[in-house]
């Protein structure tokens, strides 16, 4: 292996640093001092700015909105300590220990300061605090800010959306928030809830294919009237213990740790997307850009997927050992081939790389 | 692989030269560069057991001792403004100081600063700052990384209480 490339130290450092190292780069950084200094100097100059945002709050990029957000405080606090002694929730739990279980409950059964408070705590924890109110949020239906809850947790997802390019990304969106459904079944079973979802709203709804067989056989009523798509997909996942996100071109329903890592970021694009591409290579990445594909496959082992692929988009497409012949489902419509190659690799820790004009799928 | 039980203490030894060029290229003192080492090594041992890959073990020393220097240059800062102020100083632990690293940002050339603040302030990461900025992914890390070093040396600047 050559000397690790600057994107490829960024890569590391958005999988997770060290620990999660591919073997290769590990072994290149045990055997170059360079790369060595190298790594050592990003890593720190990270972790010093890693360090400051949680110390200094949301950052800078709002501080015109926290200008504005602590003049009008300012007004508040002089109307209230007028009235009443002014209780302030960091008074009562230190900021540096609460834990994010700690502020979703300040956050859902606090007073309206503490609730104001805890969700800023949130909202700074960014994507690390998703998983958590994930799985938190079963425990708070039928409370009075439950709702809120919700909107908190798809703001914290949307806050990682980015401005994304691709119509069908701005599509989904666009569905999410304005298309209403009527749907009333009782102890259907989460995939057949699921088509009816997808049927309806017409869009590709995809499960992660490392879910447990039986997540899907779980059983549930649902009964929504008028009822945003953004709603219902909020109630079935708060039933099944579930989250969606708009990833891969689809919209992707897994479990929220493997969605929302609390170590690092999930991939979200395969290696190839910041490869440096020769003339050939990148006739090869255009394709994988340029070709859109049904898939719909029930079962079936990577490999019969892969030459499934390989037929479809006459694309020399390579199983590399130690990838392994996993059995996935899969079923989607319409959707990039590379949105494909992300969904069949990317929860399986494997990726996708083009060399020589092939696409070479491994670890 | 097993947390916590793949590196032996008597394996960061291994490395030792290697922290002193290291420490030395960073300290204006033989003598302190081997304090840095020393105070290097002991934070080391204390968290070895969340090294998972023993392979790693020499990068991740040199982050402990580039981390340890800001550190330093911190403390140092803060030793001088107490002695100024007459106030008492602070514990000196290993925590950031929002200031001079917003002193450094502020001395970086806007797209660095944009995109650093796109992935440590707003944690997005490479593909979504992608996205947000209309360029290829490897364009961004590669922005990313050249952000990061000038930072780094900039911020070091600042600790050492040099204009950035």
């Amino acid at each position: 292996m050559n000397c690790v490339a600057e994107e490829q130290f960024v890569e590391m450092l958005d999988r997770g640093g060290l620990d999660e190292a591919r073997a290769e780069e590990r072994a290149h950084l045990e055997a170059c001092g360079a790369c060595r200094q190298t790594w050592a100097t990003l890593a720190a100059a990270g972790e010093v700015l890693s360090g400051a945002r949680s110390r200094s709050g949301k950052g800078w990029r709002t501080v015109p909105l926290v200008a504005a957000a602590a003049m009008l405080l300012g007004v508040l606090a002089v109307v209230v300590v007028r009235s009443a002694p002014l209780l302030r929730p960091s008074d009562e739990v230190p900021r540096e220990t609460l834990s994010p279980e700690d502020a979703v409950k300040l956050f859902v059964d606090g007073s309206q300061e503490q609730s104001a408070w805890a969700r800023e705590r949130l909202l700074e924890g960014g994507r690390s605090v998703i998983a958590t109110l994930v799985r938190a949020r079963p425990g708070y239906r039928g409370r009075a800010r439950f709702a809120a809850l919700q909107d908190l947790i798809y703001r914290l997802k949307a806050a990682t959306w980015g401005e994304e390019v691709e119509p069908e990304f701005l599509a989904i969106l666009r569905k999410l928030d304005e298309m209403k459904l009527d749907l009333s079944l009782q102890q259907s079973r989460l995939q057949d809830v699921l088509s009816a979802v997808r049927e309806i709203s017409g869009l590709n709804i995809v499960g992660d294919p490392t879910l447990a067989v039986d997540v899907g056989a779980q059983r549930l009523d649902l009964d929504a009237k008028g009822e945003t798509l953004r709603y219902v997909l909020d109630l079935i996942c708060t039933v099944t213990g579930l989250d969606y996100d708009v990833r891969y071109g689809v919209l992707w329903i897994g479990g929220p740790e493997q969605l929302w890592p609390a170590q690092g970021l999930a991939r979200l694009e395969n290696a190839w997307v910041g490869q440096d591409l020769n003339l050939q290579d990148k006739e090869t990445a255009g394709k994988l850009r340029a070709i859109r594909i049904t898939v719909d496959m029930q079962n079936a082992p990577l490999s019969a997927l892969v030459d499934y692929l390989r037929e479809i988009s006459g694309l020399t497409l390579t199983l590399q050992p130690p990838a392994g012949d996993a059995a996935l489902s899969i079923k989607a419509q319409d959707v990039r081939f590379r949105h494909v190659l992300e969904m069949i690799t990317l929860p399986f820790g494997l990726d996708a790389r083009i060399e020589n004009g092939s696409v070479l799928i491994g670890k | 692989m097993e947390r916590g039980s793949v590196v032996d203490p008597t394996d960061l030894a291994r490395h030792l030269e290697e922290l002193r060029a290291a420490a030395r290229a960073l300290a204006p003192s033989a003598e302190e560069a081997d304090d840095l080492v020393q105070e290097s090594l002991a934070v080391a041992v204390q968290a070895l057991a969340r090294v998972r890959h023993p392979e790693v073990v020499g990068a991740w020393l040199l982050q402990i001792l580039r981390r340890r220097w800001y550190d330093r240059l911190r403390r140092r800062t803060v030793e001088k403004r107490v002695r100024a102020e007459h106030r008492p100083a602070d514990g000196g632990g290993s925590e950031v100081d929002p200031e001079p690293v917003r002193r450094a940002l502020r001395a970086l050339p806007a797209e660095s600063r944009r995109v650093l603040q796109l992935r440590f302030f707003d944690s997005r990461s490479s593909v979504e700052i992608a996205r947000v900025l209309g360029k290829p992914c490897g364009t961004v890390r590669s922005m990313i990384f050249h952000a990061l070093r000038k930072f780094e040396e900039v911020y070091r600047r600042t600790l050492a209480g040099e204009k950035p």
